[in-house]
């Protein structure tokens, strides 16, 4: 027994002294840690690939957003690495820098780099660029063009959201579906609906005007709870979110989408409306916001050059064409998008190269905009369910930013 | 220095201590400095967001979770929750204890069936009945439809009321096994002589039941009864799960996840860790005061 103890006692030593040695290298590395979203993850022949062209393994660990960002946030708190890359959803661009959990990769990334993908702009707090565009992804409304036609209705008719609501109606009258409006009772569908309506929810100051009875944003909040208490919007929306199966089961007919959607809405294979789902021009003032994501060095890595390589490999051709294929995902890359809408191999290009004419950006580069989202789709929960009234949920939300921007000043 | 060392671990209380090193070590690293960590946070303005204004605020953070409505709900909440669960785990388990303690045919089958949903990850255990429980397409609407229960399919979780006691049925489903083979165990080792003689003495099914049965299931109800209250207490990843972090099954566990990495205030929710912490304390304090009795008798 007593051997035993000195034996493993030499050998802990043995060990810690090759961990510590192990330590102080900063060569290429046997492995990278990718922490990713589902959607942001390559195939395994693709991540051989890479290992077979530069020697370096990459484990990909694959997580929700939300485990996600509370891995990124309590690797944050200890000042350790939570992964090598970091998925950046641009919900989470302004709290992960804030954090100080990602590297500034502005004099660490090439100029080339930058300029051969849409959406640096997305990814820059307060001047630094802390994340290299991954996808793009403007978020959209696909519609059930056959569906549509059984009133008689096309898309482009559609001109006001007063018209998109008339013709669901007519839809849910005429029982073509019971529930034809697909739209998360959260966040999203809000900022989608205020913003092509006019608001900017936030004036210049980052002050909300959306409490204002004037402000398109206050009308955007009220009339997307008319919906859901007409029954426009199933109830199951408010526990269950996502939005997107149900469009795919044929169930609804308008869907609160992003720009690459039609590539799995008319794949017959993951939907049952293929090959009929096109994207709707947004209503009313067509303004839509962005929802890309990017990939992160983390602060803590030892090997930032391997992290940078293996991000130029996610944004090479053959990696973004898969993403786009596999995930319908959109291409960053500037060379790809361009082929790829010449070649007509873009389902909506022409719908999507108009809708990309109204863009305008949501504060996510703020410390506080990930805490005001989560509190934006509680306000329409509680308004869903008749525990607010529309007008006081609209108010307290206003208050709830307001009190978070003064503490994050 | 080997030769001494050696010579030093042949007394029995210097070996016991080496032995155990690595453990404490591990307990310390790993339980401990958290624990101190998080400690010194809750006296800390502590927002991960804004890490250049860390800064002491006293007891500001559990004042701040005291005076916070949500936290204050989610209280009465998980206590809602904790005592409906506690009382249909302890009749259920009792129920289902009492049928496989008597022989029948197949009750080897049954005991290994009874045990699986306790086997099912917390997690696994959330998603399959948010699926179960789905409004547009769950086996629940399904079965109660075609029994003629409901005209139409119900939005179950959408409803908070129904949420929550939803939430609690989860619970209940993923813990009554494991009290059943508490209970087993204990029903097991009454004497069947016992029974027996009662019956000699004119003792019917009920009396039996009354003045065998209970009187010896006494002490470890009372452990079972602490154990669900903590386990219920505590209980996250089932109703995350199901329900993420709707307001209507917000208990303090969740909040406190909320707010510590939703939202990256660590010094509120460090503070309100301890807070609940104190609670778990106090039940952690009776459960071992009821084992250490149980193992003196």
């Amino acid at each position: 027994m007593k051997r035993f103890i000195l034996i493993a006692l030499v050998a802990c030593c043995a060990i810690g002294t090759g961990f510590a040695a192990g330590g102080q290298e900063e060569e290429i590395p046997g492995k990278l840690v990718y922490m990713s979203a589902a959607w942001g993850s390559p195939s395994q022949e693709l991540l051989d690939k890479f290992e077979a062209e530069t020697g370096i393994k990459v484990e990909v660990t694959t997580l929700d957003v939300k485990p996600l960002r509370d891995k990124v946030m309590t690797a944050a708190a200890g000042k350790v690495n939570p992964a090598d890359i970091i998925f950046v959803g641009i919900d989470d661009i302004g709290g992960f820098a804030s954090a100080g959990i990602l590297r500034e990769l502005d004099r660490n990334v090439p100029k080339r780099t930058f300029d051969s993908v849409y959406g640096r702009q997305f990814f820059e707090v307060e001047g630094k660029t802390y994340a290299v565009p991954l996808y793009q992804q403007m978020v959209m409304v696909d519609y059930d063009k056959a569906a549509m036609a059984k009133i008689g209705v096309k898309g482009e008719n559609i001109k006001t959201w007063g018209d998109f609501e008339e013709v669901a109606q007519k839809l849910k009258d005429q029982g073509v579906s019971e529930y034809p409006v697909s739209f998360g009772v959260r966040s999203w569908s809000w900022y989608l609906m205020a913003l092509s309506m006019g608001s900017t929810l936030f004036n210049k100051d980052m002050e909300p005007t959306f409490d204002e009875a004037s402000d398109p944003g206050y009308r955007a909040f009220t009339m997307l709870i008319d919906w859901y208490e007409k029954g426009l919007i199933s109830p199951e929306r408010v526990s269950s979110p996502n939005p997107h199966p149900a469009f795919w089961a044929g169930q609804a007919v308008f869907h609160q989408a992003w720009q690459g959607s039609l590539g799995i809405a008319n794949n017959p294979e993951k939907s049952k409306i293929a090959p009929n789902a096109d994207y709707l021009l947004l209503p009313e003032k067509h303004f839509t916001w962005s929802l890309p994501a990017g990939l992160g060095i983390s602060t803590y890595t030892d090997y930032p050059k391997a992290a940078q390589q293996f991000i130029e490999f996610m944004i090479s051709e053959e990696v973004q064409i898969n993403t786009y294929d596999t995930q319908g995902m959109f291409p960053a890359l500037r060379s790809l998008f361009q082929r790829l809408g010449n070649e007509g191999k873009i389902d909506g290009y022409q719908a999507m190269a108009e809708q990309a004419k109204y863009l305008i950006p949501l504060p996510y580069n703020t410390p506080w905009y990930a805490e005001f989202n989560n509190e934006a789709t509680n306000a329409l929960v509680r308004a869903a369910r008749g525990e607010q009234a529309v007008d006081k949920a609209i108010k307290a939300l206003a208050e709830y930013q307001r009190k978070l921007k003064q503490e994050y000043e | 220095m080997l030769k001494n060392f050696s010579k030093w671990l042949d007394n029995q209380q210097h070996l016991a201590y080496t032995i155990l090193i690595p453990a404490l070590v591990l307990i310390l690293a790993l339980a401990y400095l958290p624990a101190i960590q998080s400690f010194r946070f809750s006296f800390l303005r502590y927002n991960i967001k804004m890490p250049a204004r860390i800064r002491f605020n006293g007891l500001a953070n559990y004042r701040a979770v005291l005076q916070d409505p949500m936290f204050g709900s989610s209280v009465l909440r998980v206590l809602y929750f904790m005592l409906i669960a506690t009382v249909i785990v302890l009749l259920l388990s009792l129920a289902i204890a009492l049928v496989l303690n008597h022989r029948f045919p197949g009750r080897g089958v049954l005991r290994t069936l009874v045990i699986i949903p306790w086997a099912i990850p917390p997690v696994v255990n959330g998603h399959l009945w948010k699926w179960i429980f789905n409004g547009e397409f769950g086996a629940f609407n399904g079965l109660l439809y075609q029994l003629g229960i409901i005209e139409s399919y119900q939005f179950w979780l959408n409803q908070p009321f129904v949420a929550l006691n939803l939430a609690a049925f989860t619970f209940i489903w993923r813990y009554t096994p494991f009290i059943t083979v508490l209970f087993l165990g204990v029903l097991q080792s009454i004497p069947g002589e016992l029974y027996e003689a009662a019956r000699v003495d004119g003792a019917g099914p009920i009396g039996q039941f009354f003045y065998i049965t209970i009187p010896a299931m006494r002490r470890i109800g009372a452990i079972a009864v602490v154990l669900i209250l903590i386990y219920g207490f505590v209980v996250f990843d089932d109703i995350y799960a199901l329900m993420g972090f709707d307001e209507s099954t917000k208990t303090p566990m969740i909040y406190n996840y909320e707010v510590t990495f939703e939202m990256g205030r660590f010094g509120k929710g460090s503070a309100m860790a301890y807070l609940i912490g104190i609670f778990l304390f106090l039940l952690a304090f009776f459960y071992i005061r009821m084992s250490l009795r149980r193992d003196k008798d």
